[in-house]
């Protein structure tokens, strides 16, 4: 976990846009300590996928504090209830710190292309997971349970509603499938 | 299961997750406290709840067997960043024009 401990170090200032190798993209300032160590670039359309992936390891990164220091507050048996939570948003930062880390080494190996979508598909699945809330589950379930959403595009506006509905083909009539460009 | 998963109609607090839309947090100074204890409350009703004493939900404690106790979120191993995804893709025929380096 030696690597999850620094990826903890990092924060992210908030995306702009940003001319790149001919592309249009977005930047990110990255903060190691909170002293500035670079940028990284961002294709535009994960913009909401990628204020998600550094929000949630925000999110839980707090839950786990918070939690931990209200254990103590809390009698058997409700204190190992929050006992609990507090692991379960453990794992959870953990999750979207290996997320971040995961779609920012496939970023890095990005060639940009200002002819092309420069899909990042870690980012893609990411999305997918995080809409479906399947953040935690192995691929086999998230296949099994609804292998039609692993086919649509997360970056699209029109289908997040479509993520969040219980299964049923009809609803996928409006819905926008990825593409490889 | 996590904190928004708890239970069916707990699902909706998964909106406080969300990623506000201004940009103030960034710098990681934004207070959720309001948040988390409403979170807690929620999540403690639900898991000591004698409703949930036949579901997965329930928790049992291991020495008296009574409706609280150890109850653990597996190890999380994130297997799903894998070939797994790539694979379906390809199979769907939506890889064809990618490079190379998404197998890498």
């Amino acid at each position: 976990m030696r690597t999850l401990r620094r990826e903890q170090l990092y924060r992210y200032g908030a995306p702009e846009p940003k001319r790149y190798l001919g592309c249009a993209l977005l930047r990110a300032e990255v903060f190691r300590n909170d002293e500035h160590r670079g940028y990284v670039y961002i294709p535009p359309q994960y913009e909401n996928l990628w204020r998600e992936l550094v929000y949630g390891a925000i999110y839980w990164e707090k839950a786990a504090c918070w939690l931990k220091g209200k254990v103590s507050s809390f009698r058997r048996p409700l204190k190992t209830a929050v006992e609990t939570l507090r692991a379960n948003a453990e794992i959870k930062h953990r999750q979207f710190l290996l997320c971040r880390r995961t779609i920012l080494q496939e970023l890095q190996l990005l060639r940009f292309d200002p002819n092309d979508r420069n899909q990042v598909f870690t980012f893609i699945e990411f999305g997918i997971r995080f809409y479906r809330d399947l953040l935690n589950d192995s691929f086999n379930y998230a296949y099994a349970t609804g292998q039609m959403y692993l086919a649509l595009d997360p970056t699209r506006a029109e289908n997040l509603p479509i993520f969040s509905k219980s299964m049923s083909p009809s609803v996928l009539v409006h819905a926008h499938p990825l593409s490889s460009k | 299961m996590l904190i928004p998963s708890l239970a069916s109609d707990y699902v909706g607090n998964l909106n406080d997750m969300s990623a506000p839309e201004d940009d103030d947090w960034w710098d990681a100074s934004i207070e959720l406290e309001d948040t988390f204890q409403t979170a807690l409350d929620a999540a403690v009703e639900v898991m000591t709840n004698p409703a949930y004493k036949q579901s997965r939900l329930n928790i049992v404690n291991p020495k008296t067997r009574t409706a609280f106790g150890s109850w653990e979120e597996d190890e999380p191993r994130v297997k799903f960043f894998s070939r797994n995804f790539d694979q379906f893709l390809q199979d769907q025929g939506l890889l064809e024009k990618c490079p190379e380096y998404i197998f890498v």
